[in-house]
């Protein structure tokens, strides 16, 4: 099969690569794959927990090539689905206790084994087993799909925030599909008058004509920009979607007593983050972080997005085939659009 | 005030107030978690009282006092750890490697602060209860908070909702508070009453004749 095949920092080469299908897994034939953030990163720098050579690409939507049994019945070959990329050990305290994310030998499709950039993708029997392979209902195009595993990300980290406040402002510091997503989720779930900041002009744009009650460019005067709107309080939720490791104080400088600090991102390099325990202790303020998604969640970001309440049409803006790899990865870190999605194999 | 309750016993509900309005903030918590109490005085003992009867969590007191160490065992802590050198990986013991689902930080000893994200396990919430004097070096990395999924979460003072909580918790026999008042002193002793206080003395030092 042909794959996009990571061997180290700069270095990712179309390729053809060997293929075989074992039992214990489900066969998945690409039909398009997202570029995550994550992935532009780990192209350029590396990360931790990839081991070249591996395929990345974790935000995935294809077809079944197999009828696959799951707890739900059996979904038929030819069968369009999404992905759950978390794969659990099933045997650790968290697994036994449904919180996947955290399993301790965690591993991920497109990360720590092979994903979605390349015609086809192995799903192991882990991943079938907890819910994870999800089917997408017909109104719901490929490119669309593959912004489900984001979402049920964003659905993880709102569940991590516990009662919301009524009526109250959330602040997102990152105008980019995550930031976007976050958007559309606080508008359509919490009803919250919502704050996008940003840096990308279209980004911004995009941001408003989804709904947004105020976008501010993040600079020097963002922070009193948040005051006014907020008549000096702050926002109650701040979700920090951005590995832009500034954003963190920020977060501090423009939230509200009582508020939840969500830490949505990772971050290359931040050093520099040091809340003031007294602050916190004084003002009632949290800091939480989220990582990943659960089988639950992707189902629910399926339904919210099956029954209409979320619109994810705009959100891919830039298509690319697997030989243009490399300028997916350009443009997903030089912000072109909302979403790039490799949709040709 | 109900009449089964002394004056001493009721200076108390207060910070129990408070301590409740600590375990609100932290929304669900963990079936069967662990929670680890770092601070062995009053404070950490209502928190240990709290955690047994109203969460049935397994509770760990860790603290500096002999004393108030010993106290904890009788009120029902699971373990109790000297804070020191060893202390995380005799949480980490007992948990079997995982860490506590909640921590509380029921000190001002800055200390506290770094050790209780050294203890805290996956997916858990360490509560800043207490506030502290001199806390320039806290600085938990974002990273380990997003990936380990982890809360920090501030609580403050109390509520007229969480003191009437208190209030029935107490009278209705819930939390025991005869045992919390160790050391009383008249308004002329007020200095001794600070004292006694600063110098970790007992448990709650009260005044009661003025």
């Amino acid at each position: 099969m042909r794959a996009a095949m990571f061997y180290g920092p700069n270095k990712m080469i179309v390729e053809e690569s060997s293929f075989s299908h074992s039992e214990n897994e489900a066969t998945i034939k690409m039909d398009a794959c997202a570029v995550c953030g994550y992935d532009a990163r780990v192209f350029r720098n590396g990360h931790r927990k990839v081991k070249p050579p591996v395929i990345l690409g974790h935000e995935i939507c294809g077809q079944t090539l197999q009828a696959i049994n799951t707890s739900k019945g059996v979904l038929s070959a030819g069968t369009r689905v999404v992905v759950l990329p978390t794969i659990p050990c099933l045997s650790c305290w968290y697994c036994n206790n449904q919180q996947y994310n955290l399993c301790n030998n965690l591993m991920e499709i497109g990360s720590t084994i092979n994903g979605g950039f390349a015609e086809y993708v192995k799903i192991p029997q882990q991943v079938i087993k907890i819910g994870g392979i999800v089917p997408v209902p017909e109104n719901l195009c490929n490119e669309e799909a593959t912004l489900l595993e984001p979402l049920a990300c964003c659905l993880n980290g709102f569940s991590r925030l516990g009662e919301i406040e009524k009526d109250g402002v959330i602040a997102i510091v990152g105008d980019g599909p995550i930031g976007l997503l976050h958007l559309q989720l606080s508008k359509k779930l919490y009803n919250m008058r919502s704050i996008v900041i940003g840096k990308i002009p279209f980004r911004m744009q995009m941001a408003e004509r989804m709904g947004a009650d105020a976008v501010f460019t993040f600079g020097n005067g963002t922070e009193e920009d948040v005051s006014d709107f907020t008549r000096g309080r702050g926002a109650d939720v701040v979700i920090v979607a951005t590995s832009n490791p500034e954003a963190l104080n920020f977060a501090t400088k423009i939230a509200a007593k009582n508020s939840k600090i969500n830490l949505f991102a990772s971050f290359s390099n931040c050093n520099s983050f040091s809340p003031d325990p007294n602050w916190l202790h004084y003002n009632q303020v949290s800091i939480m972080g989220s990582f990943s998604s659960t089988p639950l969640t992707l189902q629910k970001a399926m339904k919210l997005v099956s029954d209409g309440e979320i619109d994810l049409s705009k959100m891919v803006t830039n298509r690319y085939s697997l030989n243009e790899i490399e300028h997916a990865m350009l443009a997903t870190e030089e912000f072109h659009g909302l979403r790039v999605v490799v949709n040709r194999f | 005030m109900p009449e089964n309750l002394c004056n001493e016993e009721a200076t108390l509900l207060e910070p129990l107030a408070c301590c409740l309005n600590g375990f609100s903030r932290l929304g669900e918590i963990e079936k069967d978690g662990v929670i680890a109490i770092v601070g062995d005085g009053p404070i950490g003992l209502l928190h240990l009282q709290l955690s047994k009867k109203l969460y049935n969590m397994r509770s760990i007191v860790i603290g500096k006092i002999p004393f108030r160490m010993q106290m904890a065992e009788r009120m029902g802590a699971d373990a109790v750890f000297t804070f020191g050198n060893g202390t995380e990986e005799d949480v980490s013991d007992f948990t079997r490697g995982r860490g506590a689902d909640v921590v509380i930080v029921a000190t001002s000893n800055p200390e506290a602060l770094n050790f209780a994200t050294k203890i805290a396990a996956k997916n858990s919430k360490i509560n800043l209860f207490a506030s502290f004097s001199n806390c320039n070096s806290f600085s938990p990395d974002p990273n380990w908070l997003h990936y380990n999924q982890v809360s920090i979460m501030g609580s403050f003072s109390s509520t007229p909702l969480t003191l009437q909580k208190a209030m029935k918790l107490v009278s209705d026999g819930e939390i025991d508070l005869s045992k919390m008042v160790t050391n009383r002193y008249s308004l002329n002793e007020i200095e001794h009453a600070m004292l006694a206080t600063e110098e970790f003395h007992g448990l709650r030092v009260v005044v009661n004749r003025f």
